[in-house]
């Protein structure tokens, strides 16, 4: 429950980040300009024009669902990615706001468990992250479809994988605060873990470039533990497009979810261990 | 006591969970380019080795008390060869027909030239199969010893024995070629015309010139400059060995490699070169120099191509480039740098299980 009330407190702290509103405000900017620009004719499931701000920008008897399944793909790597980017600057700053003194010294003296301060402000920010993509990806499907009568949920259920993805970001950006209460070290760290996650996607390939030995074990030895967000950003898209090649993504999603756990764990035993 | 307990726990919680996800993202990767295939290299001589080269020594009472001449101890072979710093590279034929590699060869050209060995046999008394012990290559020519009392030296090819006269030379030196003469021309070198020559029933050698020809008879005889061979002794390891000037190397490089051709050329003027054939053929190079900044420039150089050649075999999905490439590497030394290459016998079996399949039935019978 303390998790909960702590969870929400972060969501109206965020009502006031000019950032947050910005990002809303662009989702919603974006819908509506797509919405009332982009026209689709669609004859027999078939897509026989594309018009975007009036100029024709397709024609010809491309299927429909192909069609969708390439712009469904390409708006799962934006929000993925796009998500990724913005969720990293916009949110750096709460955990470090959270320790600043003062503020930290009243949160410890009220009812709580130091634990529940730590996984309040990660569920408050998680719960913001799922919204955006919710909101992202619910309003273009929810375009696509009125326009041309096709219904899909999965680019909803991508988008959600980019929050999977948030979260072990965010998670290890959490820890990274309880070290140093630096936003900008913060952001740094989220930054350098999205690279490095992309690079961990693609380890094993990447991998072959280094010569067996030393160099190649402690590239896969360091690459193992981070999380894969290009394999899981790859996942998503395929999932999203109904690409032929759907690979079983349970094991990568639940690697991602006891990542986070580890990370919250690290930040528990932090927390623990701080004088405030 | 309790607190401390439960901080620890979550460290532990932490680690287990990391652990764990780990784990779980890491199913479903491609695991081929993460797998380690286990190649011996020859880095040093092994028991075996060094006992080949004891049994190689002539003794030094044994040859003054048979000849009467002043022939050095030691391998014959070597002494044969041109003096240090030259490219000199022995292969030990005999060893490489008994090895893996050697059998399938075998099989391979049974099976597309039906009776070679058996029609070489018949026309020149020499068995390719059992005769032969080594091959050397150097700049001056080859030399092949072995066992040669069979060979028919009166059958010898015009080209290669001219008017097919034999001219003795030295202790045990017979010379089948034209130009030689027993005391060098006056005011200049023989003709530089190949000269075919042998040393009693051990050596056969094709010299590039009669006067090379000479100069490995006087090695053998012990009468040339007491300088060391390009080979030692203790460099006789693996089933070919030898040393490689940079210069003669970069003759086996493609032209439009310029810049790489240059660097070869100045920073390594030595390359030892170890081939083994017990089991995969693995090639060892150690690469050696005197500018250790240029050395260093060559050693970064093929790292990279290796690992440029690494990432487009992958990206092109060739799995064979991709196996060898794998195990293909450079290992820095205080020195200089090693270079491991290798040519594993699954990937080799399958390359010349195609060979000659017209007469593959014909493999299937033993080679003697």
């Amino acid at each position: 429950m303390n998790v909960v009330a702590i969870g929400l407190d972060v969501l109206r702290e965020a009502r006031h980040r000019y950032w947050l509103v910005a990002l809303a405000a662009a989702i919603t900017l974006i819908l509506i300009v797509l919405g009332v620009t982009l026209q689709l004719d669609v004859v027999d499931g078939a897509l026989a024009s594309t018009r975007l701000f009036g100029a024709v920008v397709g024609t010809g008897d491309t299927s429909a669902d192909i069609f969708f399944h390439s712009v469904f793909k390409a708006t799962t790597y934006v929000i993925f990615y796009g998500g990724l980017l913005f969720g990293i600057v916009a949110c750096s700053d709460f955990a470090p706001s959270l320790l600043s003194p003062g503020r930290i010294e009243s949160l410890l003296a009220l009812p709580v468990r130091r634990w529940e301060l730590l996984a309040g402000t990660f569920a408050g920010v998680l719960s913001l992250s799922v919204a955006g993509a919710l909101y992202g990806a619910g309003g273009l499907t929810l375009v696509l479809g009125l326009k041309t009568g096709i219904w899909s949920i999965r680019p909803i259920a991508a988008s959600l994988l980019a929050s999977v993805a948030f979260a072990a970001v965010y998670g290890t950006m959490l820890v990274t605060s309880l070290f140093v209460r630096s936003a900008a070290i913060s952001a740094a760290v989220g930054g350098m873990l999205l690279i490095a996650g992309i690079v961990a996607g693609y380890r094993t390939t990447i991998a072959t470039a280094f010569q067996q030995g030393f160099g190649r074990s402690a590239f896969l030895g360091f690459t193992f533990i981070l999380p894969r967000i290009s394999a899981l950003a790859d996942a998503s898209a395929n999932f999203a497009s109904s690409a032929a090649d759907q690979t079983p993504f349970s094991p990568l999603l639940a690697g991602f979810l006891f990542f986070v756990a580890g990370m919250l764990a690290i930040g528990a035993w932090k927390f623990e261990q701080r004088d405030f | 006591m309790k607190l401390r307990q439960r901080k620890l726990g979550w460290l532990f919680a932490a680690l287990l969970l990391m652990v764990a996800g780990a784990f779980l993202m890491g199913r479903g990767e491609p695991s081929a380019s993460a797998r380690h295939r286990t190649v011996s290299f020859p880095r040093a001589p092994r028991a075996e080795e060094i006992r080949r080269m004891r049994d190689r020594q002539i003794p030094t009472s044994v040859v003054a008390a048979t000849h009467g001449n002043p022939i050095k101890s030691g391998d014959p072979l070597l002494a044969a060869l041109p003096r240090a710093g030259k490219t000199a590279l022995v292969i030990e034929a005999n060893a490489i027909r008994h090895s893996p590699i050697g059998e399938l060869l075998i099989q391979c050209f049974a099976r597309e030239g039906g009776n070679v060995f058996e029609q070489a046999r018949d026309s020149s008394g020499i068995d390719w199969l059992t005769d032969l012990d080594r091959v050397a290559i150097s700049e001056e020519g080859v030399i092949v010893s072995g066992d040669f009392k069979n060979a028919r030296w009166d059958r010898l090819p015009s080209w290669l024995s001219g008017d097919g006269s034999p001219h003795s030379y030295g202790s045990h030196g017979v010379a089948y070629s034209e130009a030689f003469t027993e005391a060098p021309a006056e005011g200049g070198s023989s003709r530089p015309e190949q000269a075919l020559g042998r040393w009693g029933d051990q050596m056969v050698v094709i010299a590039k010139s009669a006067g090379q020809l000479r100069g490995i008879f006087d090695r053998l005889d012990g009468r040339g400059r007491n300088e060391p061979p390009a080979i030692s002794e203790e460099m006789t390891y693996g089933e070919i060995y030898g040393l490689l000037t940079g210069d003669a190397l970069v003759e086996f490089l493609p032209g439009d490699q310029i810049g790489f051709i240059d660097l070869l050329r100045r920073a390594a003027p030595r390359i030892e070169l170890h081939v083994d054939t017990t089991e995969d053929v693995a090639i060892f190079a150690h690469v050696r120099g005197g500018d250790r900044a240029q050395l260093r420039d060559l050693e970064k150089a093929i790292a990279g191509l290796l690992s440029a050649g690494r990432l487009q075999a992958q990206i092109g999905n060739d799995t064979v480039l991709q196996e060898l490439l794998d195990l293909a590497r450079v290992v820095s030394r205080s020195d200089g740098f090693d270079l491991e290459l290798a040519l594993p016998l699954p990937f080799l079996q399958k390359q010349l299980a195609t060979c000659g399949h017209a007469g593959a039935k014909d493999a299937q019978q033993p080679v003697r």
